[in-house]
């Protein structure tokens, strides 16, 4: 159970598991304003790869593109291989590319077991994590409860379990950290460590740093739209553009 | 396209605040390397279930009551009602309206739409089994079909409104019909100048008989909704369209098929309404009363029940029967404030109070699930304001 399993090099990428999810030069704009532009990156199964960058620098828009919820205007997504561009998101969870939303998303009108339920019967494929979901993030103690009652940290883990029941390959994580207190955070961090031990590849979308550098293995910064800056947490906090978008220009 | 690594590894990323975490004891991290995984998901995963289906923790045989007693009651009920009262035009149209409302149950009660053009799928029963008598001689039976099947196929033309939400969607629906209403009125090949003249296809009692097995079919259509992985993708649209697509449910096809078992219950009712009725116009067919109405019973029996709308039907038109008829004015105070009161006191209709006598006064045997999420007691959220809007008297 290593921290970090560090970035790996060729020989790792030629001789270990290919990727699971390969996306391509992918942009979008909205209107005359080009949110995403030219963002591709890779996979592999048990890999997290964190996507950081300023306010408004494309990150959701990413998770959006790739899991559906937007048409891309260009550039590819392969799943397993197979090219899943533009697959609206009820297909795609079928397929094993499943996300969780920046503020929770659980059905709120339905008990916690419902929200579960509603997502066990469409699973296809073998659960890579092995536990249900619901004890996993350690909310079975709810799951009578009506969803829309839980704290927003609970439904956070919520949001989790759910994406969790989908049994996903690929998980897009969309700032589950935020809003969580420290305490809450070294659970998720511990959840998605978890997850990436069991094979599950994670795309964590994350501002707070301290978080990411416990779960991701690599990270793209991304500034108004575009990557700046590939390679692991460590590096990119030392390297000078990367301040400069966070931090401001040099004096 | 992807950079990977720049060469060299950092296996080794010192553990500044995570010591904790690498000999953390809990399990539930530990659990996917061990072997026991294979014993738990079933176990958990049969109480996820259980606890979505029977949100008691009932045993199979108790779930089949529960399943059975809406549609023994139903069937009882109105093979009893003609040896109370002996009016079968008034228990039709009793039954029709009980369609309707279940109708309106299927669309409104599991997916929020508010369906309040829904007479114009109504009259397009009407006159689809209307036409085909006229023209084609058909038998009644074929005539009802033949009803059910052009409001299907005038719903499928009108599933594109489901992209509409809330208000927009019950005004959209609203145009339509009176879209249907104006063409049906003025085309000659829809008799609109002179009005439907059907022969008589269907005694009164077979009309009544096949009025009885509509109903009694509509309400095992809403159990089987209530209780299926369906109705629960339903429920779960309604909620949060964007959420359950994510959860893997087809939001537009489901919502279609919901919307379309909905139109063909009204195209059934007013199928039958135009046998029943036999002389009839354009006016007073695509009447919007019958929204009005259909809309009112189902919430006052209370929406997703499966006997909530039958109760509704049967103790308001039987009120309108009682009062409405004579006094016409009376009835429209009495009904006026019997929905002020529905909105302000029980928004979730009669079926509610059952619900809540039940959680109240029952024992609970698997009290640990039958808290606050028992999901047939769960009023729809928007149930005031559709009431609010269903009412512009």
């Amino acid at each position: 159970m290593t921290l970090v399993t560090g970035e790996p090099d060729e020989s790792t990428i030629s001789s270990g598991s290919a990727s699971v999810l390969v996306a391509s030069d992918l942009s979008k704009s909205f209107g005359s304003f080009q949110a995403v532009a030219g963002v591709g990156f890779e996979l592999r199964a048990g890999e997290a790869l964190g996507l950081v960058g300023p306010n408004g620098s494309g990150k959701t828009t990413v998770i959006n593109v790739v899991s559906g919820v937007y048409k891309t205007d260009g550039g590819s997504v392969l799943l397993d291989g197979r090219d899943v561009t533009g697959m609206p998101s009820h297909r795609l969870c079928r397929l094993g590319l499943k996300r969780t939303f920046q503020i929770p998303r659980p059905l709120a009108d339905l008990t916690v077991a419902e929200n579960l339920a509603l997502v066990n019967v469409r699973q296809r494929s073998e659960s890579l994590l092995g536990v249900d979901p619901l004890s996993f993030v350690g909310l079975d103690s709810y799951s009578g409860r009506q969803a829309g009652t839980l704290t927003s940290a609970e439904q956070k883990l919520l949001d989790l379990a759910r994406a969790l029941a989908a049994n996903p390959v690929v998980l897009l994580v969309d700032e589950l950290g935020a809003g969580l207190s420290p305490q809450e955070l070294d659970h998720v961090a511990e959840l998605l460590r978890a997850l990436k031990q069991a094979g599950i590849a994670l795309l964590v979308v994350e501002h707070l740093m301290g978080f990411l550098e416990l779960v991701v293995d690599r990270v793209i910064v991304l500034n108004a739209g575009t990557p700046i800056f590939r390679g692991t947490l460590r590096e990119a906090i030392a390297e000078p553009a990367v301040i400069e978008i966070f931090l401001g220009g040099h004096p | 396209m992807d950079s990977l690594g720049n060469g060299h590894g950092l296996p080794d990323l010192p553990p500044v605040s995570n010591g904790k975490l690498l000999t953390s004891p809990d399990p539930l991290i530990d659990a996917p390397e061990e072997s026991s995984t294979a014993v738990a998901p079933g176990r958990l995963h049969r109480r996820v279930a259980a606890g979505s289906r029977q949100a008691t923790g009932s045993p199979n045989w108790r779930s089949w009551t529960r399943r059975l007693i809406p549609v023994v009651v139903t069937l009882a009920l109105f093979l009893v009602a003609p040896q109370l009262y002996d009016n079968l035009s008034f228990l039709t149209t009793m039954a029709i309206y009980a369609i309707l409302a279940e109708g309106v149950n299927v669309i409104y009660g599991f997916t929020g739409y508010l369906p309040f053009g829904y007479v114009g799928l109504f009259g397009a029963g009407a006159y689809g089994a209307a036409l085909a008598i006229s023209y084609w001689h058909v038998s009644g039976m074929v005539a009802l079909l033949f009803g059910a099947v052009v409001s299907a196929l005038i719903s499928l033309v009108l599933s594109p409104l489901l992209r509409l939400s809330g208000a927009y969607f019950a005004l959209a629906t609203l145009a339509a019909s009176q879209t249907l209403y104006y063409i049906v009125a003025n085309e000659s090949w829809t008799f609109g100048e002179s009005g439907m003249s059907l022969p008589q296809v269907l005694t009164v009692d077979q009309i009544y008989t096949i009025a009885v097995v509509i109903v009694t079919v509509s309400v095992a259509i809403v159990v089987y909704i209530r209780d299926s992985h369906f109705g629960l993708s339903l429920r779960a649209i309604q909620s949060d369209r964007v959420s359950a697509a994510m959860a893997g449910v087809n939001v537009v096809r489901t919502r279609t098929l919901a919307w379309l078992i909905s139109a063909t219950l009204a195209g059934l009712a007013g199928a039958l309404w135009a046998v029943m009725t036999s002389a009839f116009y354009a006016e007073s067919t695509f009447d919007l009363t019958v929204s009005i109405y259909a809309i009112v019973f189902a919430l006052f029996g209370g929406v997703r029940s499966a006997l909530g709308p039958v109760f509704g039907a049967v103790v308001l038109y039987s009120l309108y029967q009682y009062i409405g008829v004579s006094n016409p004015q009376q009835f429209q105070l009495v009904y006026g404030l019997l929905i002020v009161v529905l909105v302000l006191f029980l928004p979730g209709g009669l079926s509610s109070v059952v619900g809540y006598a039940r959680r109240r006064f029952v024992s609970h045997p698997f009290g640990r699930l039958g808290g606050r999420g028992d999901r047939e007691i769960d009023t729809p959220g928007n149930t005031e304001t559709a009431v609010a809007e269903g009412v512009p008297q």
